[in-house]
Formats: C-alpha cells, structure tokens, sequence
C-alpha cells in the first residue's frame, strides 16, 4: 500500500505511535515523529513510496521529535525539532519549521554510516536507455538542480545525493528520494517544470532557503530496476560560461571518484575493485554549464562508451 | 530496549537462525551499539545459520564481517610499523586485548571490532619507548596540561598517540591497573610470563594472564559501554583456554599472584550469568575465597547488571544511567587515593566537559 | 630514522615492504596501485610504476634497479634517470612501500 492511501489521521497516528516503515528501495526507513506539520510534508513527498507492512525490520530508524528540557518541558516559543536516529543524536536541534530537512539530512547520515554492503559516492545519479549518468561533486557545485532538472525532462531519478554501487555487480541502485533545493534553484525548478510537486520553501535556514521536490511517480515505482554506469560527469557551474564538455583520463577520473566517496577508504581491496571496474566500463568526463537546457542536451547527447 | 534478544543470541549463536525480521530489528541495532555487530556476525557464521537469516539482515551482517576484516587488515599493518619503530630498543613487543587476540590467532578475535593497539612495556623504558615513537612519526593527542599529568603521574599508560598518516591510537602501558590504586598487580611477572607468537619479536600475555588481564579490565574501566563486549572477550578466552586440564589451577596462581582474585570473581560471575561461560572448579574455589560479603555481591550484581544493559549510547534509561554513575566512582575510587580523586572530580566537573 | 638511499659506494639494497600487497590497474599511461597491506592508493607515472614493479619482484639496489628499468622499458641510458630512480626510492620509503632489504 502506497503512504498516500493513508488518510491523515491514519498517517499523523502511525507516525506517532512506534513510527512507519516507509519502503525507500534499498532502505526500509521507519519515521516516527509527533510534529503535524512534518507529517504533511511526508504526505506530499512520499505519498507514492510503499508502506512496509510485513515485517519489522527496517534498515534505518529515525525520530524526530520536539526535544524535552531540563524539566520534562517542552519549549513553547521558538519550538525545537531534534532527530533522534537509532536513539543517537548527532545532530543540535533545529528550528521545528526545518524538522522536514532535518528528517532527509538524518536519512543520508543513517546511509553514509551504515551502508556498508554499498560503495557509495557522493553523487547524483539519473538513467536513460538502460544506462546510469553519474554526476559526482561537492554540494554546491549545482548538482541538486542539475539533478532536478533532468529528472523532470525524461531522465528517471535515481538519487540526487547517493551513488550506491553494488560490489558484486558494479550496478546502480535507485533511491529516489526527495531532492533539496535552495534559494535561487527553487524558482528555477518551479519555471522549468510548474507542475512539480515542491514542499513549502524553510526561509533562514543555515543554507539559506531550502524546499523539496518530490520524486517522479514513474522514478519511485521503479526502485526495483538498477542499471550498469555509463558517464560520469564532474559538472561545474559557470554563470554565462559557454558549456564544456571534455574528456578525464580515467585514473584521474579514478581519483576524483574515489574523493567524493563516503566510504571508499574504509571498504579497502573491496573499495578499489569496484571503482575500477566502474571506471573500466565508463566514459568520464568534466562538465561546465550555464543552464539546465544546456545540461539537458548536452548530456543527452553523450554517447554510449 | 529488550537485550534478552541480543544476550541470547551470544550465547546460542545457533539461536540466530530462527528469529523472526523483527527480532532482528532489534539485535542489529543493539550489536552496532555496543560494537558486536561483527561479533554478532562471525557466530552467526560459526553456526552456520547465515543462510536463515532475512536477507536485509543477513546483508548487514556480511557487510560487518568485511568491515571488521578490513580493521584487523589495517591493525596488522600498523603493528609491524609498531615493530620497525621500536626495534632499535631491544623490547620484546608485548601486545594487549584485541591486537593480541589478532595476532595470536585466537577465536577472541573472530568478528572483533577494535581500532586501537594496546602493548605492555617496562615503566623503565617508557620516555626510551616514547621517544623512539615521536621519532618515527607518531604524534600525541592535544590534551590540557592537567589530563597529561593526569596519564604520566596518576595512570597506567601513556597519553594516547596515533601516527598522522593513518590514525590508528596507540596505547602505551606500562601496567594494567594504574600504579595509584588500590590493586597493584606487578607488571614484571606479565612481563616475563608473555609468549612469543609469529617469530618476529611479537608477544602476548600468557593465557592465564589474558584471562585475567581482560577480567580486570572489565571492571575497572570507566567506559561501561564496552563492558559487553569485554565480557565477551572473556567468554571467548575462558572458552579456549578453560578446557585444558590444568588451566583451571593456573589461573587461581596468576589471579592471586597478580592481586587480582577479587576483580576476577566478578567478571566470571557476570560472564557464567551472562553467557553461560563455564569455569573450571579449581578457579571457582580460588576466587570464592575473595568473595566480598553477600550484601555488597548482591548490591554489585544489580549495578552491574544495569549498567551493561546495551541500551542507546546518548540516552540510556535512568537506571542505567544511575547505574553507570556508581560503578564510575567506584572506579576512580580503586584508581585513585581520595585526595586525588576529590581534586581530580572537581576539575572533571567543574573545567572543560569531557572528551567522550 | 627513515633511512635515505645512500650516496656512498656501498648501497644499500631495497624491496618492497613488508606487508605490503599491492594491485595494479593501468590506464592509459598511468597507474593505479592498491596496497591491501595498509588500505592506500597511489597514483604513478610510467617510471615511478616500473621502479615498484621491479622491486616487487626482487630486491634491488639503485643502480642495478636502474640497469634493468633501461632494459624493460627500452629507454636510452641516461644519468639523470639514476639519479631520478634515487629519488622515487626515497619517495616510495616515505610512503611506506619500500624498506630496506636485511642482508
């Protein structure tokens, strides 16, 4: 059953009483949280992801809740969310109004912590024909929009954050997750595609303005599908710049894989078998561009290897 | 969290084979808690019960095999840097707990997670040992003036070092238990007792004085967090060496030649509770004999029991909390005389906030 | 002390070190190398790759090491290219691949 059958209040009490197995693809992530307006966002955002029903096990477990003081209070100006994942808080509490961000931010740390089993790389990642487009890169390096972008225009989305490799195969597995935009990239999103589902814009967060857009339906139904790489793109933004698109030598393309990797150090000979084959099987290259139609036929053009 | 579960599943690996997906819900989060997950994996692989396991879980598992093989990869390498270091200085390398475990080939280490190289050397030659390290390249952790003070004068080993390159923490001791408190095993008799294994200048304590050495340690730690899994170290040993025909008597000779009957008595105490770990009747009439009266028995098995609960690292239940509050005392107590702990308490609380 | 390729006549003989176990990927004209020994990964020119190779193999000292890089890589002899072997040496015994080979 997807979680937009649910009715609200349905939602809004499961989410409160022990949490709700959201089925995310590789990830079964339980939520639970007692704030109404976060239940809303899950709603818009997640409303095509499955429930899981079955079984109880789920990989990451994760709370956000208004943290208690001192006293058993809970502050009633200026209220607080805290996330609370496996009942371990890494994070300072948050304004509430940025609970929503707060949940996806402790989603990707549950990943980066405890996906072993992947080698996973800091990258978005989209599909067509069969193949994945890797676009691996520091936040900021436009790669949320760029993302956004192609996955509203007939790419299908398989992560705007998370590359997970699997060893055994060296293919992709989608997590379709929502993607976070900020500031600018926020109306950007909204003029390329108007009917996108975008959650309401947090203002004055720590990255500025932050908004969520929510999956393609088509992208989440088909999380059961992973596919082999093809490119992998380094994308650098350039206002104005005419758009560029080169060839890496592939050991530097090694090196610059293994750089936006969460975990490449610690899989050792695992860890450098897999980006290997990757790299073997992958054309790479480095990837300047002004705007997203650029980016769209560009990368739409590039050639199998 | 129920660690019924979790406890079980130590003690009967085979056990594992027939939980149910939220069961395991459970288990894996409390093995990554306390750092068993790779524990938790090797016996359930030992059992051969991986196969039953659902296939999410059994995934997480394999992952934390390969993970923990991949530490002891990483712990080899840095104890043959450890080796060339200090070659110059004629010491036999004497290894502690995990690295020795490792090395020696022990079932202890089977799923062991551990990051840290723990070794024995004379107090003689700790500032020659330090030295040759800060040479080769390793460097000590940035402490306030008062905790180095604290570690040179008042304890057991050395300040933590690492080498920048790959930031593995090297403990240096120069004892088990620190020289200011109550219990004062004599290092030398370790010393002269430790084997020799792989032929390359390595050693390890002798197999009663592991036994002992890890029995000590669980008590005596401030960190209550790694209690279950000393505990499980233990229970690993015991299982090992216990079934050879005289370990039973020599283990007694070494608790009591060591001083360390007492702290001996209640980590096997806990570990038959816990595990079911069997001890040999010689060693059981030996460590009775140091037994504290009944009262203070039974106030320290409900302490102790409460305090190894492995419940969420950053906000364990009341009682556990209160539990682990206690214990804590009680070992500054053992590792300080009173006027240094009053000092050293009052710095602790009242200066900066702990490292941890 | 981290020993240093010595000037003197008598030269010291050098192996790849203990514990290390490396693999090798190739592209292009470069290299990547794997040690599992202690989880690094290095990137290598042509020559810096040959020298490693050689030594993987067998214990050498510099000039030999030299000798037989000219040999395997069909190069024209050349001072310069000892003297830059030395160097790589010494490079490759900071990183930790390279000890010298007890007698």
């Amino acid at each position: 059953m997807k979680l937009g059958a649910l009715s609200a209040s349905e939602l809004t009490a499961r989410l409160a009483r022990g949490g709700l197995d959201v089925d995310t693809g590789p990830f079964v992530v339980r939520v639970e949280t007692e704030i109404p307006a976060l239940a809303d966002e899950l709603r818009l955002l997640y409303q095509d992801f499955p429930v899981d029903e079955g079984d109880g096990l789920a990989d990451f477990h994760v709370s956000v809740r208004r943290p208690a003081g001192p006293l058993g209070l809970r502050r009633w100006w200026r209220q607080q969310a805290m996330a609370y994942l496996d009942d371990v808080r890494p994070f300072e509490p948050l304004p509430i109004g940025m609970a929503l961000p707060m949940l996806e931010w402790s989603i990707n740390w549950c990943a980066a912590t405890q996906a072993n089993h992947y080698v996973m790389i800091h990258a978005a990642v989209l599909e067509r024909d069969g193949r994945a487009l890797v676009l691996p890169g520091v936040t900021g390096a436009g790669k949320s929009t760029l993302c956004a972008g192609l996955a509203l225009r007939g790419w299908r989305l398989f992560s705007d954050e998370f590359a997970l490799i699997r060893p055994a195969d060296g293919q992709v597995d989608p997590w379709p997750r929502p993607i976070s935009l900020k500031n600018a990239s926020i109306e950007l999103i909204r003029r390329w595609a108007p009917d996108a589902g975008l959650s309401t814009p947090v203002p004055n967060t720590n990255k500025g303005t932050v908004a969520h857009l929510r999956p393609p339906v088509g992208s989440v139904a088909r999380t059961g599908e992973p596919a082999m790489p093809a490119w992998i793109v380094f994308p650098t933004f350039a206002r104005d710049a005419a758009p560029r698109l080169t060839r890496l030598p592939r050991a530097r393309a090694f090196f610059k894989l293994a750089d936006c990797s969460f975990n490449y150090e610690s899989l050792g000979l695992r860890g450098f078998t897999t980006l290997s084959r990757m790299i073997d099987g992958c054309d790479a290259y480095e990837f300047t561009y002004s705007s997203l139609e650029d980016a769209l036929s560009l990368l739409g053009a590039l050639p199998l290897p | 969290m129920d660690r019924a579960v979790f406890l079980r599943a130590l003690r009967e690996p085979a056990s594992m084979g027939g939980l149910a997906p939220a069961e395991w819900d459970v288990l894996l989060r409390q093995g990554r808690h306390v750092g068993a997950l790779g524990r938790l994996a090797a016996l359930a692989a030992g059992a051969g019960v991986l196969p039953a396991v659902p296939s999410r879980a059994r995934v997480r598992l394999e992952a934390a095999l390969e993970d923990v093989e991949q530490q002891h990869r990483l712990i080899r390498w840095e104890v043959i840097r450890l080796r060339r270091a200090l070659a110059g200085t004629g010491l036999p390398l004497v290894l502690l707990k995990g690295a020795a475990y490792l090395h020696a080939g022990l079932p202890a280490s089977r799923g062991r997670q551990f990051s840290d190289v723990d070794i024995l050397v004379p107090r003689a030659s700790l500032h020659e040992v330090e030295a040759a390290l800060l040479r080769e390249g390793w460097k000590m952790e940035a402490l306030s003036a008062y905790d180095e003070r604290y570690y040179r004068e008042w304890s057991h080993e050395l300040p933590p070092l690492a080498h920048p390159k790959r930031h593995v923490m090297l403990d240096v001791h120069h004892n088990i238990l620190p020289p200011t408190g109550r219990l004062r095993p004599d290092p030398r008799l370790l010393l002269e007792a430790a084997v020799p294994v792989t032929g390359d200048g390595l050693r390890v304590l002798g197999p009663a004085d592991m036994v002992v050495h890890s029995a000590c340690h669980l008590l005596q730690s401030g960190e209550h967090d790694k209690s279950l899994r000393d505990l499980g170290d233990l229970d690993a040993l015991m299982r090992q060496f216990g079934a050879a025909p005289r370990f039973g008597d020599e283990l007694a000779a070494r608790a009591a030649a060591l001083d360390l009957e007492r702290p001996l008595f209640y980590a096997l105490r806990f570990a038959a509770r816990l595990f079911g770990t069997p001890i040999p009747e010689a060693t059981a009439r030996a460590v009775r004999r140091a037994a504290p009266p009944a009262l203070v028995r039974a106030a320290m098995d409900r302490l102790f029991a409460a305090a190894v609960e492995p419940g969420p690292p950053q906000d364990p239940p009341r009682r556990t909390r209160l539990a682990r509050a206690v214990l804590t005392v009680r070992y500054h107590w053992l590792r300080m005389p009173p006027s240094l702990l009053a000092r050293h308490l009052a710095h602790k609380i009242g200066g900066r906030r702990g490292r941890g | 002390m981290i020993p240093s390729a010595s000037r003197d006549s008598s030269e010291a003989n050098w192996r790849l070190a203990e514990g290390c176990r490396l693999h090798w990927k190739a592209w292009d004209d470069e290299f990547v190398i794997f040690d599992e020994g202690s989880g690094d990964t290095h990137l290598l020119d042509p020559l810096a790759a040959e020298v490693l190779k050689v030594l993987e193999e067998s214990p050498e000292e510099v000039s030999s090491l030299a000798h037989r890089i000219v040999a395997r890589l069909d190069l024209a002899p050349d001072s310069d290219l000892t003297e830059r072997v030395r160097e790589l040496v010494e490079r490759f015994v900071a990183l930790g691949l390279v000890e010298p080979a007890r007698p």
